[in-house]
């Protein structure tokens, strides 16, 4: 029995690593977790296969190398080792058989949209926004932009802003109000974040969770008690999903 | 009989193996089809944060394992003993910089402390690298600096927290708890007849027998933590629970309670925690950022796995009355506009 279970656990081992094999080749891993993680995830992917390989290979010899590891574990009722090992057939099987990896609108819900300032008074890239005609905002700038609409709210009316994101609804927006949102990772999807500013205007047939890229002029609103920028819709065209659908907070503190 | 054993356990592994692989090649093609997870968002987002969870935390556990059997078989009980102070105060404070050193968070640091007090390291030093490693540590430092830059407060707050819960419940630990809190795993015992070891390649297999053995009997506990948590995730409304907290007492309580039950990765909370910002003081996101890192649903069943029931339970109610008394005062300070 003792052989068998070692070769049980080698092949639970196999299929981990089988698993992250296959979400990394599928592309799928990123979206689950960040892009700094993925390195962390090869490792112990290769780490698995080998430490597998290496159980696996070894059932016959020296199996009692010392008197240390015998059956006295093995030899607990099977019940308790099925529900063991069992539990690790869970992640395994789930790795292999999810399709689709995003969380639904209803958890979003859950989070609500964050407005926040985050990033410290950058005012050098702050005047770049103070010159332009249209904020143009795009992955590298967004956070930067959200701050500087949030530092300087009382200043910002009128200006025009160019952005693109997903439609979000939340269940007590009005028919004329959309958010049109991006979701960041830091680490993986667990601790992901909704960002977003509120829409107003013809936005009835723009579809939730599609793409779309807009133009409006900002004034302001109010979200959960807060004040906050908000964008009247002039133009929206619709967009394909960005490869990257998550905005990544935080890389390096060097940069 | 024995050989009919044998014949079903072997045939068993066969069927496992095929499964696997026809779940890998075939797996998205036929389950989703016969289950619509598409008609039950809840399911998939929560099988999707589960993943997540375990993917992000896996590399580490295992990390973890592979350290805590490195330790158990190259280092010897000696060099340990020679390396700590011999003095409770200066072993509480090597562990405090033992803690700045390494550079690992929660999921690997458990079954390494665990390891660190079998081969000798007094109880109370163990504890407070178990309380410090996750938040001393740069990567975190710099996450936390950049989600809060514009408040220095919860930055030096978050680190300096940590390090007076160390010093407390480390001296509480060496005062009143000194009995043995290790949980004796079954197929491990005394290991000192290992040196009889000569070859490399029996010291190898031994490593990875040991590396199999410590993950498993991890790795069981951190599922069941991950799923509890990855149901929480889904359920949680984060928006009714900011409207609560206003109050100090109650808004740490209750920023406590949500840092526990998220379980996030302390590398990465500060973020979460600044999407907090708005609705809660100072001081209780302080709560959510120590609290959060040294104690949550994974780690704890983790700990479960490592050390005995009573100690984790005296564990976690010192920590938390800590933590909490700790942020009130700071939440007290920062209110008064004094650092």
């Amino acid at each position: 029995m003792k052989n068998f279970t070692y070769k049980f656990e080698a092949l639970l081992l196999l299929g981990l690593g089988l698993m992250i094999f296959k979400l990394y080749v599928s592309g799928n891993l990123t979206q689950l977790i960040a892009p700094k993680m993925l390195s962390y995830s090869l490792i112990s992917l290769a780490a698995f296969l080998i430490v597998g390989c290496l159980r696996m290979k070894k059932e016959k010899k020296n199996v009692h190398c010392c008197g240390c590891e015998t059956d006295q574990e093995k030899s607990k009722s099977s019940l308790t080792s099925i529900s063991k090992y069992g539990l690790f057939l869970i992640p395994i099987l789930l790795g292999f058989t999810l399709t689709n990896f995003t969380l639904s609108e209803d958890v979003l819900a859950k989070r609500g949209i964050v407005q926040k300032q985050i990033q410290s008074d950058d005012s050098a890239k702050n005047e770049t926004f103070h010159q332009h005609d249209v904020i143009k905002v795009d992955d590298k700038n967004y956070f930067q932009v959200l701050d500087y609409l949030m530092t300087n709210i009382e200043d910002i009316e009128g200006r025009k802003i160019e952005i693109s994101g997903f439609v979000y609804r939340e269940n007590q927006f009005p028919k004329n109000q959309i958010a049109i949102a991006r979701l960041s990772m830091t680490c993986c999807i667990v601790d992901a974040n909704l960002y977003g500013y509120q829409v107003k205007g013809h936005v009835k047939k723009m579809k939730t969770n599609s793409w779309y890229t807009i133009q409006g002029k900002l004034t302001k609103g109010s979200y959960n008690g807060e004040t906050v920028p908000v964008i009247q819709l002039i133009t929206s065209k619709k967009i394909q999903a960005p490869k990257d659908v998550y905005l990544y907070e935080y890389v390096d503190i060097t940069e | 009989m024995m050989r009919f054993k044998r014949y079903s356990a072997n045939l068993l592994f066969f069927i496992l193996s095929l499964l696997f692989l026809g779940f890998f090649f075939l797996g998205e093609r036929f389950i989703p089809t016969q289950i619509n997870l598409s008609t039950m968002p809840m399911l998939n987002s929560m099988f999707v944060v589960f993943l997540g969870l375990f993917l992000e935390s896996i590399p580490f556990l295992f990390l973890g394992a592979i350290a805590s059997s490195f330790i158990h078989l190259f280092i010897s009980e000696e060099l340990i003993q020679r390396m700590i102070p011999k003095k409770p105060i200066a072993a509480l404070f090597w562990s405090i910089v033992a803690a700045l050193i390494v550079p690992v968070c929660e999921c690997a640091i458990i079954p390494v402390v665990r390891r660190l007090i079998i081969k000798g390291v007094p109880i109370h030093a163990g504890v407070v690298l178990l309380v410090t490693a996750p938040i001393l540590n740069i990567i975190v430092f710099g996450s936390t600096y950049y989600a809060f830059q514009k408040n220095p407060e919860i930055i030096y707050g978050r680190v300096i927290i940590c390090i007076l819960t160390a010093i407390i419940v480390g001296a509480f630990v060496y005062i009143f708890c000194r009995k043995d809190i290790i949980k004796e795993n079954a197929n491990e015992h005394n290991h000192t007849q290992h040196d009889h070891f000569s070859s490399l390649s029996h010291k190898l297999t031994h490593l990875i027998n040991h590396i199999t053995d410590e993950f498993f009997m991890v790795g069981k506990y951190f599922i069941i933590g991950a799923v509890f948590a990855s149901v929480f995730q889904v359920c949680v409304d984060r928006t009714i629970l900011a409207e609560l907290g206003n109050s100090q007492i109650q808004g740490t309580v209750l920023m406590m309670g949500i840092a526990y039950i998220l379980s996030l990765c302390s590398s990465a909370d500060a973020f979460v925690a600044a999407s907090f910002s708005h609705s809660f003081l100072p001081g209780s996101i302080l709560g959510f950022l120590v609290f959060g890192p040294m104690l949550d649903l994974k780690n704890t069943l983790i700990m479960m796995s490592c050390f005995k029931w009573r100690f984790v339970f005296i564990y976690i109610l010192l920590v938390f009355l800590v933590v909490l008394s700790l942020c009130l005062l700071a939440g007290v300070w920062i209110s008064r506009g004094g650092l």
